[in-house]
Parts: structure tokens; C-alpha cells; sequence
């Protein structure tokens, strides 16, 4: 049999792609099956959110985060707060604090709950994308409860914490921590074992640590290659060294190191909701903060460990009541820029299997 | 020299009302020393190996060392840091581009895990045909933040792959982030 | 096919125009139902409501979350299908953006007639939080027209499906030569 010639053929998936998690576009030249090349466009949601900040009082700011990563809002919220009250030498009271952990963490789950959904999604299987959007709903009810949104929660503030929970809120949650563990259990028998998804994921979209940190990943990206890197452990933030936990890492780097961390980041964050809701005090939520916040002149970098990696906020300040630049460290942004790599060589097939397990959310990834 | 007068040294006072820090009002925040050694040490290791003349400051941002480069001597500096066994600054952070209004400033934070801290590395350029040469053949982390910086910042990054715009569409006029951009509504 | 629209005593038969109270009760007893094909391809239509999932930004999780299990909009006959060719409906889940505008354009245009637009979310709606911004279309009706818009920053699942249940009525109504605006 002679060779079959094949030509290369651009090709253009997305912005309005079911997979690619929202409006990204990847522009990929084929050669029958493999990809030749790919080019990642992104920028379709750019809202401009940076600009917009330089206009707004710090208070204001925080709704806005809400939208970078909807998925995880609470984590955004806590990234922005953690930053003006770093910059500000602020004190947050106790409860507060651990009230922030346990919605965090929470959020952490439901984030994760949806990868576990979409990404099995993507590679063909509808049912646990029902049954994760089923969990999900509950921790999205326990927020609705705490603070009245089901999605954009708005609920830390400067200093402490806009609301203190509702009678009853932290025992219900306590009886979702079991109930959450017993249900991952079902999602390993329904999905883990499954043979056709280990034949897609498993060795596909491999990377090394070494690449990885050239690459400024973070997250789960970057611990799926077993390097151990995670800021609630390595520069410690709000309570986090109260608790213990692991870092969950990786082995080989592949996607199913990355469904792995998934899975049993959900499992690390159970803990230490488990944890906090033993150890929270009573006491007030809101500490004492200046009515109108003003962080003095400066420069300030604050991290924490975002749903997805690594989220930072660089504020700079003149003094005034608002921040005259703030910048956004966004990790899907700076996680999805080894795409083209990872896809180099792939087939078409694969291309699905190994974006979703990047885990971006668009909303970061343009700001 | 306005970049002076925002100096952190003003807060301390600030900084021993938190009732976390533990010291006396008398002697400096532990983290401030601390801070001060490591810029030293930073600061000692460039001016070893380039001489003065590559620095432009090297102060403290609240509690990070943070030294300003030359523009031209941008590249061979953040090599340094990174490729220097001492330092291994290996772990590129955050990038991020501000407009001054009389200059931009690039601003890049640097992790290292031999030594277990950040440093913040800053290079200047005039607003008028801002460039600064990049760095992305050395960190491919900053490979989009540099694209991001020529979009929203519109600095040019000679040596950059591929400097394009990555927000915006091409065809787009002006620079959003610049300070004297009006928002059109 | 007229329906009595008081919804509190609704009768035993329907009432169909032309037709006298007896005729219509006879008719009903035999099970013949009496209509202009628009009303029938309306009725159809609005029951089978296939919507293009034109998720961009937050209210597309929410979307998500409606077509799950917990809300369930398969109920009403509302799958969502990743292609324009396969779309009754297009629901604007997100921020647009002027990048994003001729691309909306486009799957608008590539939606076969009939086809109706939901604009979901202040952001579709009128520009929401990032009015202000540089880079977004202030309301997806500067760029296709909008039958239905649906208010909330994002709006809940309940919003959502009531925003469907209102196109749905005003298919129907349509169907029956009334304007709707």
C-alpha cells in the first residue's frame, strides 16, 4: 500500500466550541489527524476589568472579582481582601477568618465539582457531569444561604466578612462533609476505573516540573508533576497553618495526574472544612477598618492559592481611595500558554481531552 | 524621583500599630530587617558582577526587595538572577506594567526556591516608543504577559516570538491601561 | 384553537374560533382539534425549543446548572445543542465583548428561520457591571435583535427558565398573528 498523502489543513475551533470552557478560539493546522500546530487565541471576554479598577473604590473592587473566575468567587474574593488588608497591616477577626476558610474551601469543591462534570462532559460521558452538577448544587445552596447569590457571592469585605452565618448554616455544612466524601467514593467507581477514560488521559498532555516552572504554572498544573508547590503551605496566608492537610502531587504530569489532584484536592479541602468547623469561635465578623479603606502609597504583591493556581494581586497605591493600577496574576491565563506544546504531535481527539484538563475558566484567562 | 517619596520606610509607624507586630514601637518590624538584609544581598551580588551603574534604585516595596534595572542592562540581569547558582531565581511569578505618566515601568517578580523568597526586578521606559527587550526567551511564563503589556500598555518587547496583540482585536487604536486613554462610550 | 386563558376554571373543551360553544364541546369530544397550521407549528415549536448554548461569561454556569439535573430544562423541551444549524433559539449567556460582536453576528446569521434571541443577564442586557468598560458591547441588541431579556447579575435558574416559559408564550402568541414587543 502506497503512502497516503495527506494535506495540512488549518483549522479553527472555537470561540463557540461546547469544550473550550467558554469563548476561547484555538486556530490548529492539521495533517490528517496530528496536529501540526496550534495557536490559542484568546481575548473574547475581555472586559477590561484592570481599567476599571483604577476607577473604583477597594470595596467596589470586589464584585468584580467575583466575575474574573466565577467558578470560584469566593476565592476571588478572599484574593482581593487578603491584599488590602497585607497592604494595610489590617487585623480580620478570628471568626471571620474562619468563616473565609470554610467558604473558600467550599468553593474549592464546588470549582472541582465542575471540572469533574465538564470534563468528563467533554470526553463523552454525560452521566457525572449530572451527578456533579447535583453536588455542586448543594454547596451553591449553602451560599445562597450564607450570603444570597448562588454564583457571584460578593460576600468578603475588607477586614472581615459582610455576613455572619444563619442559624443552623455551619451544622448543615458539617453534615455535607461526610456526604460529600461517601459521594467521591461513587465518583471513583463510576469514573476512575473506567477503562476508556484511562485509555484517553493517561499519558496524554505530559509535561515536567522543570518546563512547568519555566512556564510560571501554578496550581494544580504545576503539582501534577510532582513538584510540591502549594502557598497555603509555602508562603502560609490567613489560618491555613492551623490545619493539616496535604499537597496533593502528581507523578508523571499527564491528565490523569490532573484528574487525580482533582479529585483528591476535593477530598484535602473536606479536611479542612472538617477542621475549621471544629475550631471556629464565636466572636464579630467585621473587624475594625477606616470607612473609606485608603492603602498607603506603594507597591504590593499578595498571593493565594486560587482554585486554579496561583491568583496574586498587585496593587499600586498613591494613598488615595483607590488603587492606581491593579493587576490580576490569573493562572489559567499564564496556565493555558503551554498549550501549543502540549498539543504539538497530538491528535485531533486529544486536543479535547488535554484543554479541559488544563481547567480554565475564560473569565480569567481575559480578564 | 517621585518613585522616592512613595517609599515604605514612612510606614512603619504604621506598621507597629497592628497589634500582630510584636516588636515596641522603638526598634524596626522584624520583617522590615529581615527585608533589608535580603535587598542588601541581592543588591551586593548585581553590583558584583555588573557594578554600579546597571541599578537605577534598590529599595523596599513594604516588605520586598525590589531593585530597579536599567533598561539596557534589562536582559543580562534578570539572566543573572535566574542562571546565578547563588540565587537561582528560577520561578518567574508576576508580570505586570504600569504607566507613570512620565514613564512605564515593567515590573516582575522572581521566586526562588534555593533561597526561599521573592524579588522584584523593575526596568523604566519612556512612554514614547516604550521598549524594553524582553525576557521571554528566558522565561516562557511571560511569554503572554509581555503580549498583554504590548496591548494594554502599548511597550514593545524586541526579541519577543511573536508580539502581537492577545486582548484586543489588531485592528484596534490606542492602549486601554495607558492613563490618558479616554474610554469612548 | 383558543384556550381559555383564565387559568383558575379551565373548561372541559377548548373553544376554536368559527365554531359555536356546542360545536366546540362536540369537536372536543371526539378529540379533533381545530387550528391554522401557524398556530400548530407554534405550539410545536414552542414545545421543542432547541437553544444554541452561546455561553461567554458567568451566566453560563448557570445555564449549565439549569440544563443539570437539580433544574432540569429538558422538561420543557429545551435541549441545547452546540451547533447554529441545530437551533430554534440563541441564549446570550455572558458579557460581549467587540471581539466577541461579529462573532455573535455570524451565529445569528447561521441559524436557520424562525429563531429567537434571549439575551440572559444584565450583561446581555445592557453592557451590566462593565458598562463602563472599553472592550464591551453595551447589550447584545446593538448587535442582533433580543426577544426576550432576562435581569440578574447572574439570574438564577428559576429566572432563566421563566424567561424561557415568556418566549415560549410569545411564540405561541405570534403564531396567532399577535405582535409582541
Amino acid at each position: 500500500m502506497g503512502e497516503i498523502r495527506t494535506e495540512e489543513m488549518l483549522m479553527n475551533i472555537g470561540p463557540q466550541h461546547p469544550s473550550t470552557h467558554g469563548v476561547l478560539r484555538v486556530v490548529v493546522k492539521v495533517d490528517g489527524e496530528i496536529i501540526k500546530e496550534a495557536d490559542p487565541v484568546v481575548g473574547y471576554l475581555h472586559r477590561g476589568t484592570e481599567k476599571l479598577a483604577e476607577d473604583l473604590q477597594y470595596t467596589q473592587i470586589i464584585p468584580y472579582t467575583d466575575r474574573m473566575d466565577y467558578l470560584s468567587s469566593m476565592v476571588n474574593n478572599h484574593a482581593i481582601v487578603n491584599a488590602v488588608e497585607r497592604a494595610m497591616d489590617l487585623e480580620v477577626p478570628e471568626r471571620a477568618e474562619y468563616l473565609r476558610i470554610i467558604v473558600v474551601e467550599l468553593n474549592r469543591v464546588m470549582s472541582h465539582l465542575v471540572f469533574l462534570g465538564t470534563y468528563l462532559l467533554d470526553l463523552g460521558a454525560m452521566t457525572p457531569f449530572l451527578y456533579a452538577f447535583a453536588d455542586r448544587e448543594q454547596v451553591v445552596d449553602f451560599f445562597n444561604r450564607l450570603c444570597g447569590a448562588r454564583l457571584t457571592y460578593n460576600y468578603m469585605r475588607v477586614g472581615g466578612v459582610k455576613w455572619d452565618t444563619p442559624d443552623g448554616w455551619l451544622d448543615d455544612v458539617k453534615k455535607f462533609v461526610p456526604y460529600m466524601r461517601s459521594q467521591m467514593g461513587m465518583f471513583h467507581e463510576l469514573v476512575t476505573g473506567n477503562e476508556i477514560f484511562l485509555e484517553r488521559v493517561k499519558g496524554i498532555g505530559k509535561f515536567d516540573a522543570e518546563t512547568a516552572l519555566n512556564y510560571a504554572m501554578s496550581g494544580i498544573n504545576l503539582r501534577s508533576t510532582g513538584f510540591n508547590w502549594d502557598l497555603r503551605k509555602n508562603k502560609p496566608y490567613s489560618i491555613y497553618d492551623r490545619f493539616d492537610f496535604n499537597v496533593i502531587v502528581g507523578e508523571n504530569g499527564d491528565c490523569f495526574d490532573r484528574y487525580m489532584c482533582h479529585m483528591n484536592e476535593i477530598m484535602e479541602s473536606l479536611k479542612i472544612v472538617e477542621q475549621a468547623l471544629e475550631q471556629i469561635p464565636e466572636g464579630p465578623v467585621m473587624g475594625k477598618v477606616p470607612k473609606i479603606l485608603r492603602v498607603p502609597a506603594g507597591e504590593y504583591y499578595s498571593a493565594i492559592e486560587g482554585t486554579r493556581g496561583e491568583l496574586g494581586v498587585y496593587i499600586v497605591s498613591e494613598g488615595k481611595d483607590k488603587p492606581y493600577r491593579l493587576k490580576f496574576r490569573r493562572p489559567s491565563f499564564i496556565n493555558l500558554q503551554l498549550l501549543p506544546q502540549q498539543l504539538k504531535g497530538q491528535s485531533m481527539a486529544n486536543l479535547i481531552a488535554i484543554l479541559g484538563a488544563v481547567d480554565i475558566v475564560l473569565g480569567e484567562v481575559d480578564a | 524621583m517621585s518613585e522616592e517619596t512613595k517609599a515604605p520606610e514612612t510606614k512603619a509607624p504604621e506598621a507597629t500599630k497592628a497589634p500582630e507586630a510584636e516588636a515596641a514601637p522603638e526598634p524596626v518590624d522584624p520583617r522590615i530587617e529581615q527585608a533589608t538584609e535580603r535587598l542588601e544581598f541581592l543588591r551586593g551580588k548585581v553590583v558584583a558582577k555588573f557594578g554600579e551603574d546597571v541599578l537605577e534604585a534598590a529599595e523596599l516595596k513594604q516588605f520586598q526587595p525590589t531593585i530597579t534595572i536599567k533598561n539596557q542592562h534589562w536582559v543580562e540581569v534578570v539572566e543573572f538572577f535566574k542562571t546565578e547558582a547563588t540565587l537561582g531565581f528560577v520561578y518567574p511569578e508576576l508580570m505586570a506594567g504600569t504607566d507613570y505618566k512620565d514613564y512605564i515601568e515593567v515590573y516582575v517578580l522572581l521566586h526562588s526556591f534555593t533561597l526561599d523568597y521573592d524579588v522584584s526586578l523593575k526596568t523604566r521606559t519612556p512612554r514614547e516608543n516604550a521598549s524594553i527587550p524582553s525576557i521571554t526567551p528566558l522565561f516562557a511564563g511571560f511569554n503572554w504577559e509581555e503580549r498583554e503589556i504590548f496591548d494594554l500598555l502599548g511597550v514593545n518587547f524586541p526579541g519577543h516570538p511573536d508580539m502581537r496583540r492577545i486582548m484586543l482585536e489588531d485592528h484596534w487604536v490606542g492602549h486601554p491601561l495607558r492613563k490618558d486613554y479616554v474610554v469612548e462610550n | 384553537m383558543e384556550v381559555n386563558n383564565n387559568a383558575n376554571q379551565q373548561p372541559a373543551y377548548m373553544e376554536f374560533e368559527g365554531f359555536t360553544q356546542e360545536e366546540s364541546q362536540e369537536l372536543s369530544k371526539a378529540g379533533v382539534l381545530i387550528g391554522t397550521l401557524e398556530q400548530i407549528k407554534g405550539w410545536a415549536r414552542s414545545n421543542s425549543l432547541w437553544p444554541l448554548t452561546f455561553a461567554t461569561a458567568c451566566c453560563g454556569i448557570e445555564m449549565m446548572g439549569t440544563g443539570a439535573a437539580h433544574y432540569d430544562l429538558d422538561r420543557f423541551g429545551i435541549i441545547f445543542r452546540a451547533s447554529p444549524r441545530h437551533a430554534d433559539c440563541i441564549i446570550i449567556a455572558g458579557t460581549i465583548t467587540k471581539k466577541m460582536a461579529p462573532i455573535l453576528k455570524r451565529l445569528y446569521d447561521q441559524m436557520p428561520e424562525p429563531k429567537w434571541v434571549v439575551a440572559m443577564g444584565s450583561c446581555a442586557t445592557a453592557g451590566g457591571p462593565y458598562v463602563r468598560a472599553y472592550s464591551v458591547v453595551k447589550g447584545a441588541d446593538q448587535v442582533i435583535p433580543v426577544d426576550v431579556y432576562i435581569p440578574g447579575c447572574p439570574p438564577s435558574p428559576p429566572a432563566l427558565i421563566y424567561g424561557l416559559n415568556k418566549l415560549q408564550e410569545k411564540i405561541r402568541l405570534e403564531a396567532k398573528g399577535k405582535k409582541v414587543r
